[in-house]
């Protein structure tokens, strides 16, 4: 979606008293706090819940983000912490989906589409699974990278982690995801990479 | 992980020096083996690149906005007023308080003797036992608690606020 305005000038609005500046910078974002919150969570009404904390979290402390950072880092950062706390509560364990469940599940769902576009939802269902099967902590990695477009600078400040540990987690994490990918894929992995 | 992918994804993102930048380029262009590296990971990262973000449900922003209504507005003294103004208004004082103590003191004859003598404090015996006994003492007790369990009630609501 396409707004007139910055996050600067949007918070600046908020910081002023208007309140629905707030409903347009959230529109902004909400799409990848969601993304990352589904990371940590797996589930989609616990990623929503998150994402609604983060958001009413960022709201009241609004007035304490310096513009030292983009706020988009520093709106991850919160989103990090919120997941972090909600993990420990809900004690979540993280269960590796069996490969072999998934594949007819997607060749059902796609059914109705044309052979490209089959094609191209299955490449992205089978990664999206893939990640989901990841731990929490490379998911968010693998999302902060390539989703969010971070750097590995921003991505330190979110995890708060030094750039070079984020650079070995990086790493790790597209191993273990393209691992993952295979598993799932069989065979047909040597096809897609 | 083995060496050639470890520099192929430094590489591609350009978190290495200019020396093994070039060197790995180099490698790329003459050496099978990381030319077929280099690819795998091009590929993987347009694979994962290309993933959709997630939508949450049509009611989000309706459910935030709702308890964001709950919350305070954030508009502070500081940016709805002026600061020419709030310095504007200190001045002023600062000028006619300067300026009264100026003609005070420019008023005052430092020669002559005034005759002036600084008064003489003389207390007058109290009886407190006649205002302070054992049931002022109580009450003034009482009263304290109650302030403190309200203070305290007050400060442990926003610690939980904080926490939630």
């Amino acid at each position: 979606m396409q707004n007139k305005y910055s996050d600067t000038e949007l918070i600046n609005k908020v910081l002023g008293g208007d309140k629905a500046a707030y409903a347009d910078l959230m529109k902004l974002h909400q799409r990848f706090v969601f993304t990352l919150a589904l990371r940590f969570t797996k589930n989609r009404e616990d990623a929503e819940e998150i994402a609604q904390d983060c958001f009413v979290k960022a709201y009241r402390s609004l007035n304490t983000f310096k513009n030292t950072s983009k706020f988009s880092t520093w709106l991850y950062s919160i989103v990090y912490t919120t997941a972090m706390t909600f993990l420990r509560k809900k004690r979540l364990d993280v269960q590796s989906l069996d490969a072999e469940g998934v594949l007819p599940k997607v060749e059902n769902h796609v059914s109705d589409l044309n052979a490209d576009e089959v094609e191209h939802k299955s490449k992205m269902a089978f990664v999206k699974r893939a990640i989901d099967q990841l731990l929490p902590d490379d998911a968010a990695v693998i999302t902060l990278f390539y989703q969010a477009e971070q750097s590995l600078e921003e991505i330190g400040q979110v995890l708060g982690m030094e750039p070079n540990t984020v650079k070995v987690k990086l790493h790790r994490a597209r191993h273990r995801l393209k691992e993952k990918i295979e598993n799932i894929l069989h065979h047909e992995v040597r096809e897609l990479l | 992980m083995n060496l050639i992918e470890q520099r192929i994804w430094d590489y591609l993102d350009g978190t290495d020096t200019a020396e093994q930048r070039e060197l790995t380029g180099r490698l790329i262009k003459s050496d099978l083996l990381y030319r077929q590296v280099y690819d795998e990971c091009n590929s993987f990262n347009s694979l994962v690149s290309a993933i959709d973000q997630e939508e949450p449900s049509m009611g989000f922003s309706r459910n935030v906005m709702e308890r964001i209504n709950l919350e305070p507005a954030h508009a502070s003294f500081k940016s709805l007023i002026d600061r020419r103004i709030i310095f504007g208004i200190a001045g002023f004082f600062l000028f006619t308080i300067t300026a009264l103590l100026g003609v005070l003191f420019y008023q005052i004859d430092w020669s002559q003797e005034t005759g002036f003598k600084m008064p003489q404090l003389i207390l007058l015996s109290l009886d407190s036992s006649k205002y302070l006994n054992s049931t002022i003492v109580n009450i003034f007790f009482f009263i304290d608690v109650i302030i403190g369990m309200y203070l305290l009630d007050g400060f442990l609501r926003k610690r939980l606020r904080a926490k939630q």
